[in-house]
């Protein structure tokens, strides 16, 4: 140990250090140069892409901050925030169903592992497939919901082709992919020590009482990730909306990203659409900053 | 035991190397000059060839390829067919990069951002050094690739949406078919009034349960309400791209009737979309819908027949007369093509009758996938053959209506205006979330603010 000290601080460590980090920092470049390439290079790029008005194919004329100021005079891009933060409904919601769904999955049942499979299916399965599927349900004179509801003396709304109904069908839609949320929690809640739930029996504790004072600080860390994945996924929802209702009906589910690529890849608005997909940047930043800085009085870790 | 032991300083000397040639390798731009050798001066020319479609054109594409290079050793086409949304994020980006193919599909709206971008070459003086070999008086639609006097592509495919109708269900119900209206009385016997009258009588509620299970018409929607708003007398656009007509007196008016069609259940309500439930065209549950002639006439492929008889007839005519809408797809040389002689050779072929019927005789069927490129080619046995099922003269009579500079290629952000703005509007219309008046209103205000400022 004494050695090693004194390598690193005296004169050997100089060249020692040094060619260990150059060797150090060769090993790492294929990723550095990956990253520097293709990441930030692209974001830098598209920084500056922001600051043009581009078609593609043709010549960037500079536009400055141009892009930016329209954008504040877009009527669509305040209605696709507005839209995107509506569809943010969906985050509590499927935090709530997906820690219900783990818990129910966290007995030690019959057929846990067929639960387990079936609950978390959905969320791998392929956005489009699962589209067109809503597709089928939703649909005002066939789908299944209409169908039950009539059973029961109610006449179904348009779904998604009502301007009311189409973002709460898409909301609804959302929770079927519960099972990637619930798996997490699912993880966390199999990592409390049972110790702590004994203790609190021993004590008297009703089932609430250890829900609420023993599972819920304990898996904080994990609802905290829950809810960042939920929201910048929100901020991103594309599919549901490119497939289901291409925005519509009356721009009532133009989210923010389909608005960014109808720019980027439809009308060919390369610079507008650039400045868009900073602004979300920035958007999402900020959330995510506010969502940890609020996290401190609420999430429990064990250190 | 190995003496040659790798040793960690040569591991990262050897691995450095060739990181470095790799990266090297990668940065160097292939010379591409020929070789003076007579290897180099045998190498085949290769030309390029891009356009969006699916398996069945890229069978068609190296069909034609085929032929060509026959009839041109030494020249080799390369030709891909990609997907439309693919297609329309590779060539644009190609162009940008000044690594398109040598010739490519230009649609109108990628017509003109290619002219505009300088991405197109102008075509005017080979094609005028090669009369009358072109014939260019011959290509439909020619205003379409011209601009500002010259030419910048020869078509690949020219289309028109008209209306398919199930002579099985005019039979059923009685009637006489649309075309068989067309051809006895012109616009006085296939009007908008008569089309309500048939219309009226076509849609039925199959099992009583009080919801039609067939309807007499689904074709609002997409270029298919623009031919109706033209046939209403309105426009878009005046002829100058400068002026929203949506809500001219006569384009409201024709909003008014697509709006009564809806209302009488001529055509469902947007909300109902009725495509999803089987109640289509396909299925032999929709009396008529909109179509375009070149993809429809798909369904005599003998893989793909439809268990009923059907034809082709033009929209009906309004107070604006007869309106179809069509366009063409151009092929285009490449500025940055190194060989734009032979591209411009494989092109003209291309569009010519010869490939036409030279592939015909090869036993494939330019009909099935294809649009004309000429009005000689409504009279080659090559499209009347395959179509022969088909009232040919009045397909010709779709593209006779057909408006031949359609504003498409002409302004800016033309999808937009015609698939976001336009669409949602007359999709408001429809449900009754809006008037047409104020239907028409909204787009017109949107289309000054977001188009024409």
């Amino acid at each position: 140990m004494a050695t090693s000290i004194r390598i690193l601080n005296g004169t050997v460590r100089g060249k020692l250090y040094w060619r260990r980090t150059l060797e150090g920092y060769l090993f790492i470049s294929p990723w550095i140069i990956g990253f520097a390439v293709f990441t930030a290079g692209a974001l830098l790029g598209s920084f500056g892409i922001s600051l043009t008005e581009w078609s593609i194919i043709g010549d960037r004329y500079w536009v400055g901050a141009g892009n930016y100021v329209k954008l504040v005079q877009d009527q669509f891009f305040w209605k696709s925030l507005k839209v995107t933060f509506l569809y943010l409904l969906n985050v509590p919601m499927n935090l709530v169903l997906g820690l219900l769904l783990a818990l129910l999955l966290n007995q030690k049942i019959q057929g846990l592992g067929l639960f387990r499979t079936v609950f978390f299916l959905p969320s791998v399965t392929a956005g489009v497939a699962v589209s067109l599927l809503w597709l089928w349900i939703f649909n005002p004179r066939f789908g299944v919901i209409n169908v039950l509801l009539s059973k029961v003396g109610i006449q179904g709304p348009m779904w998604l082709g009502s301007e009311t109904w189409a973002m709460p069908a898409l909301i609804i839609m959302s929770i079927w992919g519960v099972g990637g949320s619930m798996l997490i929690y699912l993880a966390a809640l199999q990592g409390i020590p049972t110790a702590l739930y004994e203790a609190a029996t021993i004590d008297g504790a009703s089932h609430l009482r250890k829900f609420v004072y023993i599972t819920i600080p304990m898996i904080s860390p994990v609802l905290l990730l829950n809810l960042i994945i939920g929201v910048i996924g929100s901020f991103q929802v594309f599919t549901q909306a490119f497939i289901m209702t291409r925005g519509g009906p009356n721009y009532a589910t133009l989210f923010y990203v389909l608005y960014l690529y109808q720019h980027a890849f439809q009308w060919y608005n390369m610079g507008y659409a650039s400045a868009l997909a900073w602004i979300l940047f920035v958007v999402i930043l900020v959330c995510t900053f506010l969502i940890l800085k609020m996290s401190r009085d609420w999430v429990y870790y064990e250190d | 035991m190995n003496t040659n032991r790798l040793t960690r300083r040569s591991f990262l000397n050897l691995a450095g190397t060739m990181s470095a040639a790799s990266l090297l390798a990668a940065c160097a731009v292939p010379t591409g000059a020929p070789g003076t050798s007579e290897e180099a001066m045998a190498e085949p020319v290769v030309i390029g060839w891009a356009r969006h479609g699916n398996e069945v054109s890229q069978a068609t594409e190296d069909t034609l390829a085929g032929l060509f290079q026959d009839a041109n050793p030494g020249v080799e086409i390369d030709a891909l067919a990609l997907p439309w949304s693919d297609y329309n994020t590779k060539i644009p980006i190609d162009i940008a990069g000044g690594t398109a193919p040598d010739t490519f599909t230009a649609h109108p709206a990628l017509m003109i951002n290619s002219h505009a971008a300088g991405g197109a070459a102008n075509l005017t003086e080979r094609i005028n050094a090669a009369e009358p070999g072109i014939n260019y008086a011959d290509i439909l639609y020619p205003g379409d690739a011209e601009f500002d006097g010259d030419i910048f592509g020869l078509p690949q495919k020219s289309c028109t949406h008209q209306i398919r109708y199930n002579k099985d269900l005019f039979a059923e119900a009685g009637l006489p078919t649309p075309g068989e209206l067309y051809w006895s009385g012109g616009a006085d016997a296939w009007n908008f009034n008569s089309f309500v009258e048939i219309g009226q009588q076509l849609t039925k509620d199959l099992d009583g349960d009080g919801n039609p299970d067939q309807y007499a018409y689904a074709g609002i929607g997409g270029t298919g309400n623009v031919a109706m708003l033209r046939a209403a007398g309105g426009d878009i656009f005046d002829e100058a791209v400068t002026q929203c007509l949506v809500n001219s007196p006569e384009s409201v008016s024709g909003l008014e009737y697509m709006l009564s069609l809806v209302e009488k259940e001529i055509i469902p309500s947007p909300e109902l979309m009725v495509n999803e439930l089987g109640i289509n065209f396909d299925t032999g549950r929709m009396a008529m819908a909109g179509g375009t002639t070149c993809d429809s006439v798909q369904a005599l492929h003998p893989d793909k027949r439809l268990p009923f008889a059907w034809d082709f007839v033009v929209l009906p005519a309004g107070p604006g007369g007869f309106r179809c809408w069509g366009d063409t797809d151009q092929s285009v040389v490449s500025t940055s093509s190194p060989n734009p002689d032979q591209a411009f050779d494989w092109i003209v072929f291309r569009a010519s009758l010869e490939a036409w019927e030279q592939a015909y005789d090869g036993g494939m069927k330019l009909a099935f996938t294809d649009g004309p490129t000429r009005w000689s080619t409504f009279d080659s046995r090559a499209f009347t053959e395959p179509l022969g099922e088909l009232d040919i003269p009045m397909i010709k009579e779709g593209y006779r209506h057909t408006n031949p500079d359609p504003f498409v290629p002409r302004s800016k952000d033309p999808y937009r205006v015609l698939f976001s703005i336009y669409a949602t509007e007359v999709n408001n219309m429809l449900r009754g979330a809006k008037t047409p008046q104020e239907a028409a209103d909204d787009a017109c205000a949107l289309i000054d603010s977001e188009i024409l400022a």
